[in-house]
């Protein structure tokens, strides 16, 4: 079944284009059915067999000892029902917000692959499928927030928002390598059994770091939290299911998931709730700012992962409940509030808080939706989102934690408060304002969604019995591996406690600002500026900085120069060869010079003026006639050291390459030196520098005892093997035979060259040829 | 003399395939000179036939050298079939194969001359079967020396098209460089060993009586050679311009084949060095800073480069950097060399598919599509299935699950981590971080973007039946390998 339910939206996914092709309006509500039934098989699940934890698995890769396996716990169930309850009620939303776009097909397409792939991410047991579709995640991501994709902005977003969750997702690959190598096993089910063997790994620290980068990066926590605004140009429903209902709360999934491994090493409480007490504070302040709706949901709904992730962090059961009751309070009321936003945009065409007002007459379900949303965002008895605030309160009271702590709890939730009243409230009630279009009510299909997440607010916080036992608990079980006792207590009335207090302070404070909102946000947006500080600006530096290095050592490398390409590939073997040689340079000895006798130096000499002279010359035939001097030379050495005809070959090919040089040569411009002095003067360091190593080279091979010279060999068997007294005839013709035939074509090969390049010079200075 | 007859036949036997190909580019060659000019569109089948004829033979007359077995030595252990080298084989077939489906309209377009193009083409796929297989190091030079010469001429055999005679140019300068360093560095190992042949050069390490100076320095000069045909940075410098300059069939080949064959024949000279302990050392530190070099500089350079050849020969140095991560891993594990061989051979599989790929659409496309990355535009509204084999081959290269290139990737890494060579597996994955940036433009390019005027677009072309087969055959590849992790071992 779990298989299943992660591969059938692939399927669906394939055929929805022509689905939405044939039915057009109806396509959305067809395609919702899918998501419906899973939700629903998921729910029957969950009531048949609470708190176990069920593993199915498909071998997959038998090499690597990887299977394809899936884990039903409380954990993974509850994400699995938000996932499709949502995804239900996000497609049939996307048949009316995107009703008669040209691409709507494509966009059922992406939007089913990524419910695919979300439900592949919390139900995969096997840590590399859990990677895998990590990734599907963030690739279908990238797909739909870029689906305006003629808008610049949006694809900018679309591509930051896949870099920062791509890259964190490649870190995150990393950390579970290296999880799965500590702990022995791929499989979760089993590594959550071995927490002792991961802790005590030497590489900890690293794994530690690694997953929660993947993590943080998923869930737009600070610093990484910048591209999770930005990704505000995707239209509505990506906002609300990716980004607050589902994708984002990867990150926390994974935290949780992880809680039992990782939960007791060292810097996880420090790491872990200190960013998260970070997110928490900077999201509900940047959204204080911000005047656009969909912009202010999403940095409360970064402020919200801070708080999730500050919670886990914080460990302990109280806290662990109030993360998983947060994460399903959440979803309910901020997806209802971001379809609500879709509504509004879709009816007036603008998303300004400042000027929208009254909208409750044209809009009157669309108003009430928003309302039982914000109030629960609020954290207003009698929603759930106050059963949950209180929890908040209450883990951080178990903890005994500072005043600091609490007052940054009090500040991030105050300023929820303030959004929660600004968008569900405010842009309803009071006298109309002219709006760019004239305000109208959604058809069915957009308002069902709103108003069934944000009643389901109030029902759950009426009745918190229904989610306790079933959902919560045996979710805080998988989390905190305790046995499935329905501990907390989720209910609206606790007495008078400290919580309270916090609650009416909050409230209280809350009420402060809303009323002066306007007021405020003019103040404070005269700090504008410093947010070029901010982490979207490393971001930034960081894509310029690589393509700038990228641009540089194209220029500096990639010149199309020849002769910068071979210096470059001399210089490597200097360095390469060079650094292996001067290990060994006290065992270098240079030949006696006592041995060198007159007419060897003068040779030397010879060279070395030829060769001054090629490198100095103005003139092509000089060149070539010094390049032939050296050779004769060489030829010269080979007769001074007993080798013949290796002598004759080299004297035959020598002459044979200076008149084919003349002849090709000859028609060329004249020679011309295109390279300045300091391009030269590298050049000359380099070509000594090579010398040197070569010098090098030689002196180590003479240095080398390499066995018994091969003359002795041809001595004893010339006259026994090959009946030839003459050992050099014997090698030319007998043991090297090959060899002297094949220099013997070499030479013909270059003889007819020379021929050709003659016959053609013959032919063209030949008078009347070319006219025949 | 006699008793040498079993075993040359033997010898003969274990090369059939490459005896097969020496025929078929011979026969080319002649049926080039006998046909009749209207007749000579038969030469591209006739050479498919060849590598066809070749593939039967490899399979299924010779069949696989067993996994675990004894490795079979055939003409006196100068070359060697083992699993490597028999998917290696596979591969450098198949990718034959490929580049002679796609090249009949692209070669008749460029008026491009038939039987030299195919005969060599297929002499090509020989020396690379042969250089796979090669343990002995003439062998190994010879092999090489065949293969560069046979490229240099099929780089340049575009005779009106300046770029190809200057990208053939340096690719010959360049290459006659590295191959003067092979051969010297040869001869040091040579030198420091008294052997040339792979196991004899092993028992002598194993020993402990080679010179260890000398063996330093051959190792490392034979590095260089290697290193240049593989494109390793910073070798690399003539890729791009040989990528954009060659005809795209040729690039394609040059940039699949010959690096299945180098890989494999630089695995063999890796796993001989790490038989010899101080190769941990000097030789070590030299092949690491190659790979990461490779990683950043071809990751780095392709972000920038507006031609899409250019793009892909940066790209193919990335990857030829990652490839080599395992060989770094095993000169200081020598425990590791099986795991090692695995990830190399899996992802001279993976690359060579998702590379064919990203080749054979603008080799598909023709004239147009071969320069500039824009001239992609809006190409998934004229030709949706090339559009769609290229962003699937885009995807594929950047390592996005579930494609060939995730697990190839993942288990060339996962040796790192084996290995404690955590930091390279790390800098290996941040450098493929950048590699989505440029991969991701083509296909941002041809799904999002419209074209910025109206000659700025491709012509929207018919592909032919051949074409589509072979980009069809080559698309299921890249999750076929997944689904099935054994089934490019053919059962083995």
């Amino acid at each position: 079944m779990t298989l299943l339910a992660v591969l059938s939206p692939f399927a669906l996914a394939i055929v929805a284009p022509w689905l939405q092709r044939r039915l057009d309006r109806a396509a959305g509500w067809l395609l919702a059915a899918l998501p419906a039934v899973l939700f629903i098989g998921f729910l029957n699940f969950a009531l048949r067999h609470p708190a176990e934890s069920h593993v199915f698995s498909w071998p997959w890769i038998p090499s690597l000892q990887i299977q394809l396996s899936f884990l039903l716990d409380g954990l993974s169930l509850l994400f699995a029902l938000m996932i499709t309850g949502i995804g239900a009620l996000v497609l049939i939303y996307s048949g009316g917000y995107l009703a008669g776009h040209p691409h709507l097909g494509r966009f059922y397409v992406y939007l089913l692959m990524f419910m695919g792939s979300m439900l592949g991410v919390v139900l995969s047991n096997n840590v590399l499928s859990l990677f895998v579709f990590w990734e599907l995640t963030s690739f279908s991501s990238y797909l739909l927030i870029g689906f305006y994709h003629d808008r610049q902005a949006s694809r900018a977003a679309a591509l930051q928002a896949l870099l920062v969750t791509g890259a964190g997702g490649l870190a995150l690959l990393a950390g579970v390598i290296l999880l799965a190598f500590a702990g022995g096993s791929w499989e979760l089910s089993e590594l959550l059994a071995r927490g002792d063997l991961v802790r005590g790994h030497p590489l900890l620290h690293a794994t530690l770091v690694l997953i929660l980068l993947g993590a943080f990066t998923k869930s737009a926590q600070f610093p990484f939290h910048f591209w999770l605004p930005a990704a505000m140009e995707a239209p509505a429903p990506v906002s609300t299911y990716l980004h607050s209902a589902t994708m984002v709360k990867a990150g926390v999934y994974l935290l949780a998931r992880l809680h039992p491994i990782l939960g007791a090493a060292p810097r996880w409480q420090l790491y872990v709730g200190g960013c998260g007490a970070l997110t928490m504070l900077v999201g509900a302040g940047l959204a204080l700012l911000q005047v656009d709706i969909k912009r202010q949901l999403a940095y409360t709904t970064v402020s919200v992962l801070g708080a999730l992730t500050f919670l886990l962090g914080l460990g302990g059961e109280t806290a662990v409940t109030g993360a998983i009751l947060y994460v399903l309070v959440h979803s309910l009321y901020k997806g209802a509030l971001f379809l609500v936003g879709g509504n509004v945009d879709h009816a007036v065409d603008s998303r300004d808080v400042t000027r929208l007002r009254g909208l409750r007459r044209a809009m009157p379900i669309t108003f009430v939706a928003a309302l039982l949303a914000g109030l629960s965002m609020a954290g207003l008895p009698p929603f759930v989102g106050f059963i949950s605030k209180e929890l908040i309160y209450e883990a951080l009271h178990a903890h005994d934690l500072s005043l600091l702590l609490a007052a940054v709890a009090v500040a991030a939730n105050g300023c929820m408060f303030v959004v929660a009243l600004l968008i569900g409230v405010r842009i309803f009630v009071g006298p109309p304002a002219a709006t760019p279009r004239e305000p109208h009510e959604a058809p069915p299909s957009m308002w069902l969604g709103p108003l069934a997440l944000a009643s389901l607010g109030l029902i759950f916080g009426l009745v918190p019995g229904l989610i306790e036992g079933r959902l919560i608990a045996p979710a805080v079980a998988a989390v905190g591996q305790l046995p499935a006792t329905p501990a907390p207590h989720l209910a609206l009335w606790h007495g008078f406690t400290p919580m309270l207090l916090l609650s009416a302070v909050t409230i209280a404070a809350g009420l402060l600002v809303f009323l002066g909102w306007d007021f405020l946000r003019a103040r404070l947006n005269r700090l504008a500026p410093l947010g070029r500080l901010g982490p979207a600006r490393w971001y930034e530096w960081v894509l310029q900085g690589v393509l700038g290095f990228a641009h540089l050592q194209t220029r500096i490398l990639q010149s199309g120069s020849l002769p910068v390409y071979i210096a470059t590939l001399i210089v490597v073997i200097i360095l390469l060869v060079g650094g292996t040689l001067l290990e060994q340079v006290q065992i270098v000895r240079l030949a006696n010079w006592n041995d060198i006798r007159f007419h060897e130096l003068c040779i030397i000499l010879t060279m070395m003026m030829a060769i001054l002279t090629l490198v100095t010359t103005n003139s092509r035939l000089t060149a070539i006639a010094a390049l032939g001097v050296v050779g004769y030379c060489v030829s010269l050495i080979f007769v001074l050291f007993g080798a013949p005809d290796l002598a004759i070959t080299q004297f035959c090919i020598e002459t044979l390459s200076v008149v084919l040089f003349v002849l090709v040569l000859y028609k060329l411009p004249r020679f011309q030196v295109f390279s300045r002095w300091p391009t030269r003067l590298a050049e000359a360091a380099i070509a000594v520098a090579f010398g040197l190593v070569v010098i090098g080279l030689m002196t180590l091979g003479m240095e080398s005892d390499l066995g018994s010279p091969i003359s002795e060999f041809y001595a004893a068997n010339s006259y026994l093997q090959a009946h030839g007294r003459n050992i050099v005839n014997v090698i030319l013709v007998d043991f090297r035979g090959v060899d002297t035939m094949g220099e013997i074509t070499v030479l013909a090969i270059g003889a007819l060259g020379v021929l050709a390049l003659l016959k053609l010079r013959l032919d063209r200075d030949r008078p009347g040829k070319e006219s025949s | 003399m006699n008793d040498l007859y079993p075993q040359i036949s033997a010898s003969l036997f274990q090369t059939l395939p490459i005896l097969v190909l020496i025929v078929a580019g011979i026969g080319v060659l002649v049926a080039d000179v006998l046909l009749p000019r209207a007749s000579r569109w038969l030469l591209s089948w006739l050479s498919l036939l060849g590598v066809a004829l070749a593939f039967i033979a490899l399979d299924f007359v010779v069949g696989p050298a067993g996994r675990e077995a004894l490795p079979l030595h055939s003409y006196f252990g100068v070359l060697r079939s083992n699993y490597l080298v028999f998917l290696a084989q596979n591969v450098i077939l198949a990718a034959g194969a490929f580049v002679i489906l796609i090249s009949p309209r692209y070669v008749g377009e460029r008026r491009i001359p038939l039987g030299e193009y195919y005969g060599l083409l297929l002499l090509a796929v020989m020396a690379m079967l042969a250089l796979a297989a090669s343990t002995e190091l003439l062998t190994v030079f010879l092999n090489l020396e065949l293969l560069s010469i046979t490229l240099y001429v099929l780089t340049g055999i575009e005779n009106r098209n300046l770029r190809s005679g200057e990208a053939a140019f340096k690719y010959f300068l360049l290459g006659s460089f590295a191959a003067a360093f092979l051969l010297l560095g040869i001869a040091f190992v040579f030198g420091a060993t008294g052997e040339t042949r792979y196991d004899a050069i092993r028992q002598v390490l194993v020993d402990g009586t080679a010179q260890p100076r000398l063996l330093a320095i051959g190792f490392c000069l034979m590095l260089v050679g290697f290193g240049f045909k593989l494109s390793l940075a910073p070798f690399h410098m003539y890729a791009p311009d040989v990528y954009e300059g060659a005809p795209t069939t040729t690039a394609s080949l040059i940039a699949t084949g010959t690096k299945v064959a180098g890989f494999a024949a630089l695995f063999h000279l890796i796993e001989l060095a790490a038989a010899w302990s101080d190769a941990a050392g000097g030789l070590w530190l030299a092949l690491y800073a190659v790979a990461l070099a490779s990683m950043i500089v071809g990751n780095v350079g392709a972000v920038v480069q507006p031609n899409i050849k250019r793009m892909l020969a940066y790209s193919s140095i990335a990857h030829s950097g990652y490839t080599i991560v395992p060989m770094v891993v095993m000169l200081q594990r020598p425990d590791l060399i099986a795991d090692a061989r695995d990830a190399v051979a899996y992802y001279m599989l993976a690359y060579t598919v998702m590379t064919l790929l990203a080749f054979g659409v603008p080799a598909v496309l023709g004239p147009a599509g071969e320069s500039r990355i824009a001239q992609y535009a809006g190409l998934h509204r004229r030709s949706p299935m090339l559009a769609f084999v290229m962003a699937l081959a885009m995807v594929s290269l950047m390592g996005i699950p579930p494609t060939i290139g995730f697990f190839g990737k993942f288990q060339l890494f996962a040796v790192a981590v084996q290995g404690d060579h955590i930091w390279l597996a790390v800098l290996g994955v941040l450098a493929s971080v950048a590699s989505v940036y440029y991969y991701l433009r083509v296909i941002v390019t041809m799904y999002m973007e419209e074209p910025a005027t109206a000659g700025e677009e491709l012509e929207s072309r018919r592909l032919d039946g051949v074409n589509a087969f072979a980009l069809t055959a080559c698309s299921v590849c890249v999750f076929l390998f997944v689904v099935f992790q054994s089934l490019y071992l053919f059962g083995v």
